[in-house]
């Protein structure tokens, strides 16, 4: 075997390991946006839990939540608190949109900023009516997104692995 | 320095100026007025005439110096006003409700942040208020060592029950949470901090000097919280702020038959005023009176001697 056939078929397994690396990665994307929509879901029924019985301040409740490990995730929940200066809906959409969660889309994006833009714009009752329907809009997108991963998830794997291999043969 | 904390709710081209402020200025500053089209201006601390109410309105100019030409001030503009607001909500309308009905809100070190609009109604209650157009911030001070004479003349022989009357901004309040500092020093006392004057508690923990054994009840009502101080924290003394509703007299009443003395404010220029603003019966419970004729300046304190205070 001479070195153009090593390099050649080194090359080919290169091919092969990306294109299955990147079919896993969309795999694991559409994975991470399905467990990010579910993280803000319950980051809402907090929110209401929190308005419900403590009534906090909104700096209060950022803070809260990005003490709690639940949402460690969420980078950008630290932003927001430390953020003292600039109104809270403000410094809220300023944090998401240069943080996203994983895997979140721009819609998804969008959805999380607006549930900031919105908070404590209103009394409780209303706060906690917004919070809802928020969480109905994110409901449909949970439920999207569950769709998209048992649909996609294995054929993004198994068209990676397949992609590279196609490409290999051609190029022999 | 504590007095510039509340600086930065001020917002906008006004809020600048106010922020140019130097602390020499603050510290003679007891209101912060924002009026939607009209000049910032302050009201100053004016001990020095007695005809002075007013000469003592001042303006605020764009760098931050005092005026008294209008022409010359900064502008507040509407969402100067409005962003002010919502910063002194710190953006959680839901966490202020209650205050925001009543018109008022505490914030961080005790400053009392008044506000007027159009009230939006809900089954005849107000429950919001809208299109504020002006903003009156009024910067509480300790004046540690104010009430010394009173609190000698008053409580050297143990605890008593005391009304201390005044005008709006005679420094009734200002005296009162002197008078709790000296009071919680040597007596248990729980002070009723409706308003979140007294304490001003933040986060839980008082931002002025309550003293050693005061406890606070923060933001309950005036008469629930003496009912609940009566029952829970068997103080010797109860404090208040700005005393007025038959519940008011009635928590006191109570709290007198189970040995508690009250210490309280009220609006009342002199004896007759408060004759006539409240029924002599109610007035009974407090043991002495003393009203506070201009801001600074304690009158000599009435005992009651009978029906009587001489």
């Amino acid at each position: 075997m001479n070195m153009f056939s090593v390099l050649k078929v080194s090359g080919l397994i290169v091919i092969v390991a990306a294109s299955t690396l990147a079919g896993n990665y969309f795999s694991y994307m559409l994975r991470c946006r399905l467990a990010s929509l579910k993280k803000i879901n319950y980051m809402i029924d907090e929110i209401i839990m929190m308005i419900r019985f403590r009534s906090p301040t909104v700096y209060e409740i950022a803070e809260s939540l990005a003490k709690s490990e639940r949402f460690s995730g969420f980078g950008f929940l630290n932003s927001v608190s430390t953020a003292g200066d600039e109104p809270f809906q403000q410094s809220w959409c300023r944090a998401v949109s240069e943080d996203v969660p994983q895997g979140l889309t721009s819609g998804d994006a969008e959805l999380l900023s607006d549930i900031g833009r919105k908070l404590g714009t209103s009394d409780s009752e209303s706060q906690i009516n917004t919070l809802r329907l928020q969480q109905t809009e994110l409901l449909s997108a949970i439920s999207a997104a569950e769709t998209d991963f048992t649909k996609k998830a294995k054929l993004y794997r198994s068209m990676g692995a397949l992609a590279g291999a196609f490409i290999s043969i051609m190029l022999i | 320095m504590k007095n510039r904390e509340f600086l930065h709710y001020f917002s906008g081209t006004a809020g600048n100026a106010v922020s140019g402020l130097s602390d020499a200025q603050l510290d003679d500053i007891t209101e912060i007025r924002f009026r939607v089209n009209r000049p910032a201006a302050v009201c100053t601390y004016c001990l020095k005439s007695a005809n002075c109410a007013a000469s003592k309105i001042l303006y605020i100019t764009q760098n931050g110096q005092l005026t008294y030409n209008p022409a010359s001030a900064v502008t507040v503009t509407e969402q100067d006003v409005r962003r002010t607001f919502e910063a002194v909500c710190q953006y959680s309308v839901h966490s202020f409700q209650r205050e925001i009905t009543q018109g008022f809100i505490t914030v961080k070190g005790g400053h009392r942040v008044g506000f007027c609009g159009t009230p939006v109604m809900h089954n005849g209650t107000i429950e919001n208020i809208k299109n504020i157009n002006s903003i009156n911030f009024r910067i509480a001070r300790e004046l540690t060592g104010c009430s010394e004479k009173l609190f000698e003349s008053c409580f050297s022989d143990g605890p008593c029950s005391l009304l201390i009357a005044g005008i709006p901004s005679s420094g009734k309040t200002t005296v009162l949470r002197d008078l709790t500092r000296l009071l919680g020093g040597r007596f248990k006392v729980s002070a009723i901090d409706e308003r979140g004057e007294l304490a001003a508690l933040w986060n839980g923990v008082p931002q002025n000097d309550v003293g050693l054994n005061t406890d606070v009840f923060d933001g309950y009502g005036k008469a629930e919280g003496i009912s609940a101080a009566v029952r829970v924290m068997s103080p010797q003394i109860i404090v208040c702020d700005e005393i007025g509703s038959k519940e008011d007299f009635s928590a006191i009443r109570e709290a007198a038959l189970s040995g508690v003395c009250t210490v309280a404010a009220a609006h009342a220029a002199d004896m007759s005023d408060l004759l006539r603003k409240f029924p002599k019966e109610n007035l009974n419970i407090f043991d002495r009176i003393v009203f506070l004729p201009e801001p600074g300046k304690v009158s000599s304190v009435l005992k009651r001697s009978g029906d009587e205070y001489v």
